[in-house]
């Protein structure tokens, strides 16, 4: 049973061996497509925030995204309830990751996307998925 | 005596006795022979002689045991397996050092297990992927060239920069497009011309750079043994590498998806996949830069085997296909960039950019038509061994050297690697692989 982290926080343009587990968010954006989620069965999501600076209460919002097969687009699909995906957002650092499981994951593709509001904002955010398939690894 | 029915058994000590059976015109008679060291004819026994089989009296197949071949799915004609990836279960060994992604396709199977699908994700390589190619219009009057032979061709530009031309010696391709109207050429198929010399004339916004010696490569299958151009003034042409190219090194712009092992330069490799274009419009364009490429390093230098699929080359006529052809290309140390792709051969009586899987755009081909594509270079001497794509084995390269990167302080180790980027274009292509097999060659 084959599994792996995936940096949800990877952008499109970052090369796979120079990418940075924690990343400096200071302005919104989006990771590039997640599509090693599509070929697992479930993930654990894990998010610290490190360090936070500027101010007007910098905070960071994370919405999670899954690819509609018809058309390649995304749509937001938090999990219910979520200490991660939600739209109050986070305004303080966390020692302990906070933690979010999605299983199963029934969608072909996800995608991550952050809103960073505040004056000069910054918020070092780690967020890895791990995760991986049930079963024989065939 | 003779016919005395009797058998003579051997004497202790005495004189040896060699018995014989056998029919002599209906009768059962025996002979013998006295002494074992006598000739065999010493009975009146004819000769018996051991007959040479050869494959056309006996319908044999000679069969080279030291190469097995490989196990199936494999087109290959050598080689001892190393590895295998066929991307079975949601990870692999196989790792992107690029952009965009190198994940396990699960929806694209190929002998029963999923791929691995190559994609930038629309990553541009816009800059860094022309390396090398210098675009002319052609000038000068129209002319025949043929293998062999040594004309002058003329090319324009009125770029600003001086043409990035190699004055030593080179390749100009002649791509003919879709519109008879920019053919370079006056049968519509697509060239390779060989040049020896060249000289840049001219300045800023008028170059003109006028090639010598300039003949027919006699490529595998050209679409013929002369060429006249056509169309002066307005059709182009690519002088030394192509554009596109996937430059020297992996152009990690784009997915650079690899496997490593180590090993000391120690002789003959080889780096097999199979390979697909996928998405809709993945290799129209010749926007998708697909190379397979097998490289070590030693801490202070890289020596790089690599070969391109220069897709999207205009021939005509073509029965409904006009640019559904190839040029494929290996790369070597060059000027005036450093590397110089050179090209090999057409591949122009098999589809390649047809059947595609890409539902978001309306395709839904998940078959799709797969290509088979090995390198084998020799790392002891850094040259290339030969290039297979598909059922056809190259050599043409044999003993040349391959691109090598001085200094380069890259990690010591050797990597089977699969490349693709999309030059000069954000739209999104993507490509897949399977099976990929890493073998030690004789």
């Amino acid at each position: 049973m084959a599994r792996r982290p995936v940096n949800c926080l990877q952008l499109v343009s970052v090369t796979g061996l120079s990418q940075v587990t924690a990343n400096p968010l200071t302005a919104s954006g989006q990771s590039r497509e997640l599509k090693e989620l599509g070929n697992w069965d479930f993930a654990r999501f894990y998010l610290i925030v490190s360090a936070i600076s500027g101010s007007g209460t910098p905070k960071v919002v994370f919405t999670l995204s899954e690819e509609s097969p018809a058309d390649g687009t995304y749509f937001a699909a938090n999990p219910a309830s979520d200490p991660i995906f939600n739209a109050t957002g986070l305004t303080a650092t966390n020692a302990v990751p906070l933690v979010s499981t999605v299983d199963p994951l029934y969608g072909r593709s996800y995608q991550v996307s952050w809103v960073v509001t505040g004056t000069t904002p910054s918020l070092t955010c780690s967020l890895l998925a791990y995760g991986g398939r049930r079963g024989a690894d065939v | 005596m003779a016919g005395d029915n009797a058998v003579h058994v051997q004497d202790t000590g005495s004189a040896l006795v060699d018995t014989s059976d056998l029919v002599v015109a209906g009768q059962d008679v025996q002979r013998q022979r006295v002494v074992i060291a006598d000739p065999a004819t010493a009975a009146g026994l004819a000769p018996v002689t051991a007959k040479v089989l050869t494959d056309a009296t006996a319908g044999l197949v000679v069969r080279h045991l030291a190469e097995p071949a490989l196990p199936p799915p494999d087109r290959s004609h050598s080689g001892r397996v190393l590895f295998v990836e066929d991307f079975r279960g949601g990870a692999t060994g196989v790792y992107n050092d690029g952009c965009g992604s190198a994940h396990v396709d699960p929806e694209v199977m190929f002998n029963g297990l999923p791929s691995l699908r190559l994609d930038p994700q629309g990553n541009s390589s816009t800059s860094s992927a022309t390396g090398g190619n210098q675009q002319l219009t052609l000038g000068g009057s129209a002319a025949t060239y043929t293998v062999g032979g040594s004309g002058t061709l003329v090319g324009t530009t009125t770029q600003a920069g001086s043409p990035a031309v190699d004055t030593g010696g080179g390749y100009i391709v002649l791509n003919t497009p879709s519109s008879s109207a920019s053919w370079p050429t006056t049968d519509g198929n697509s060239y390779v011309l060989t040049y020896a010399s060249a000289v840049i004339s001219g300045g800023s916004g008028a170059w003109t750079v006028t090639f010598s010696g300039v003949g027919l490569a006699g490529l595998p299958g050209a679409p013929g043994t002369s060429v006249t151009t056509a169309n002066q003034g307005t059709a182009v042409m690519a002088a030394c590498n192509p554009n596109p190219n996937g430059t020297g090194s992996p152009l990690t712009s784009g997915v650079v998806a690899k496997r490593r092992i180590c090993d000391q330069f120690s002789g003959r490799f080889g780096h097999a996949v199979w390979l697909r274009p996928t998405s809709k419009s993945a290799a129209t364009s010749f926007t998708s830069v697909v190379c397979v490429s097998l490289y070590n390093r030693n801490g202070t230098a890289a020596v790089l085997g690599r070969m391109m699929i220069q897709t999207a080359v205009g021939m005509n006529p073509s029965p409904g296909w006009n640019n559904d052809n190839q040029l494929l290309w290996y790369v070597t140390p060059g000027t005036p960039v450093g590397f110089k792709w050179v090209p090999f051969a057409f591949l122009t009586r098999a589809a390649f950019n047809q059947h595609s899987y890409d539902p978001a755009a309306g395709s839904w081909d998940a078959a799709g038509g797969w290509h088979y594509a090995k390198i084998v270079c020799d790392f002891a001497t850094g040259q290339y061994v030969s290039i297979q794509f598909n059922e056809q084995v190259y050599t043409s390269m044999a003993g040349v050297p391959m691109y090598s990167i001085t200094p380069d302080s890259g990690a010591k180790m050797m990597h089977f690697s699969v490349e693709l980027a999309m030059a000069q274009s954000a739209t999104r292509r993507y490509w897949n692989t399977a099976r990929w097999v890493g073998t030690v060659e004789p």
